[in-house]
């Protein structure tokens, strides 16, 4: 039952030219990656390219890439940096949000998803989160779903700690109403399955 | 060292880094402080639940929809721009356009291109491996299938985020689809561990030759070869339920199953239906290094040093206690000395024995003088 130090490994082999290695870190991370994104900008073509040139550059450049043991947190930073400074919109996390555009793009399969996610309890606090400002929608994912710790989302957004404390915070004060639904109910099953 | 938290919200809580950590991903270290938090205030019960839902509730909610065109787009972008030796990206980006047309157009061969890295994932696979009883509660199309074709072992994230580390010629299976209704299905032929999200409302089901373990959010290791009847299934942090695949619908096979705690395996024999529960070899205390420290014994009774050892290792040792009250020891519970080592230097010097029933730890000995 040896548990992996997998990220280390597979980073190295990927540093060594393998390309396996690469294709294996394209599909663990490119889900991740382009649901990050679409928290950092609306803009779904400058995601996908900058995705792109993300993978191109490391490729290209692997023998020269330090060692990680956390890819992950590596390509969210990488990725990050390129969609800010790629970025011709001067603020990419102003607070307008496109994300009718996004949704209404989205596979038959995932507006069924959508339907069936939990009487609509859910939904309704996934559109308050796309209505919250862009930087906002980011932290929390960050924290959230991709459970990083603050400081980890510090050095990806490049803020201070306090200052990431202080977005989620206002997050949730923004997001407040919508948990009063999700109260109560938890399966008497949690006691059995700690 | 629970003060702090005495006078929290559902809102503080679900803003506590420690918290957080211990909704997204629980340990028995973190269970145990918080259940002890529970225990001393427990007026805080109820809001303890609610944040707890409000952290789940993030986590999903946060998410974005994905579009599966898109992966397979850059992918197949990114090898063409590998293949033709593009150094500068500017070009590329003029070009998107026109290159995500013909993708789109033909992504059957950007299908093809996507699935000669390591693993071969299709969305038609063969199903003769598996066994007919799985596949019943599993709908046949929108499977996904993942093969480690790799000598070494690879991290599959799935769509709840929980992570498989699937070992070499190992295969998983799921359905998208059915990863947002009322289960959350998974298939495995081969080894894999699984580091559940938590997700109180949704188990998580593991299919592997005929066995079922169910759980909520824990980490254990599966090991169900190919073309074997045999099942193992052992756990390293919290409990799982494991049953047998029900030949009716109508009948609840958990009943007919055993439930496992850390430390503990289970053998499944398909053939003849039977479990076998027992201890894993080496098992690994459930306790931190510190907490550990804290147990010295000084000419205490052997009894004391058995309980102790229970809580370690979150295991059931039995004896007699009447029989070994005269027993003393002076000894503590190294980190580096295995349970196993431990219970050998403890028997002999009290002149007892023990085995190893059903995960539990029987001792049998004799009065003391």
């Amino acid at each position: 039952m040896d548990f992996p130090s997998s990220d280390l490994h597979l980073w190295n082999r990927f540093r060594e030219g393998d390309s396996q290695a690469f294709g294996s870190i394209y599909r663990m991370h490119i889900a991740e990656l382009l649901s990050y994104g679409y928290r950092i900008t609306s803009n779904r073509q400058l995601i996908k390219d900058s995705i792109h040139d993300l993978f191109l550059h490391i490729w290209l450049h692997r023998e020269k890439l330090s060692e990680t043991d956390s890819i992950k947190y590596y390509l969210f930073r990488s990725l990050r940096n390129r969609i800010v400074r790629t970025s011709t919109d001067p603020s990419p996390y102003e607070q307008g949000f496109r994300i009718d555009e996004l949704l209404a793009d989205a596979s038959r399969e995932q507006e069924l998803i959508e339907q069936e996610t939990r009487s609509g309890q859910l939904s309704q606090l996934k559109q308050a989160i796309d209505r919250l400002p862009k930087r906002q929608q980011e932290a929390i994912q960050l924290r959230y779903f991709h459970s990083f710790s603050l400081e980890e989302i510090s050095s990806v957004m490049q803020m201070n700690n306090q200052s990431v404390r202080n977005l989620l915070h206002r997050a949730i004060v923004h997001l407040r109403n919508h948990f009063e639904i999700a109260g109560g109910l938890i399966l008497s099953l949690i006691k059995i399955f700690g | 060292m629970f003060e702090k938290y005495a006078a929290y919200s559902f809102e503080d809580f679900a803003q506590d880094e420690h918290f957080v950590k211990w909704v997204l991903s629980p340990g028995p270290q973190s269970d145990q402080y918080w259940n002890d938090f529970q225990e001393t205030f427990p007026y805080q019960r109820p809001v303890v639940r609610r944040a707890i839902q409000t952290v789940q509730n993030l986590a999903t909610a946060s998410q974005t929809a994905v579009n599966q065109g898109d992966t397979e787009e850059i992918w197949a972008n990114l090898q063409k721009s590998i293949a033709s030796g593009k150094k500068h990206l500017k070009w590329w980006q003029r070009s998107w356009a026109k290159a995500a047309a013909a993708v789109v157009a033909a992504i059957g061969a950007g299908y093809l291109l996507f699935t000669l890295e390591n693993g071969s994932r299709s969305h038609n696979p063969s199903l003769s491996f598996f066994t007919p009883d799985s596949l019943d509660i599993l709908p046949d199309s929108e499977l996904e299938q993942i093969t480690n074709n790799t000598a070494a072992a690879s991290v599959i994230i799935l769509p709840d985020s929980s992570r498989v580390t699937l070992q070499p010629n190992g295969t998983i299976r799921y359905s998208n689809r059915n990863f947002s209704g009322a289960t959350r299905n998974v298939q495995l032929i081969g080894e894999a561990f699984f580091e559940v999200t938590r997700d109180t409302e949704r188990p998580f089901l593991v299919y592997s030759n005929g066995l079922i373990t169910k759980v909520l959010g824990t980490s254990f290791n599966i090991r169900a070869r190919k073309g074997s009847d045999n099942v193992t299934v052992v756990v390293r942090t919290g409990k799982v339920s494991v049953f047998a695949a029900p030949k009716n619908p109508q009948e609840d096979p958990e009943s007919q199953g055993l439930i496992l705690r850390a430390n503990q395996q289970v053998d499944y024999s398909k053939r003849v239906e039977k479990f076998t529960r027992t201890l894993v070899p080496e098992p690994v205390p459930v306790l931190s290094t510190e907490e550990l420290q804290q147990f010295a014994f000084q000419n205490a009774p052997v009894s004391d040093i058995f309980r102790a050892l229970e809580k370690v290792y979150d295991t059931e040792i039995l004896f007699d206690q009447e029989l070994l009250s005269d027993c003393r020891l002076t000894s503590t519970l190294d980190d580096d000395v295995s349970l196993f080592e431990k219970l050998d230097v403890l028997c002999e010097a009290i002149d007892a024995s023990y085995k190893v029933v059903d995960a539990q730890i029987v001792v049998s000995g004799k009065k003391c003088q």
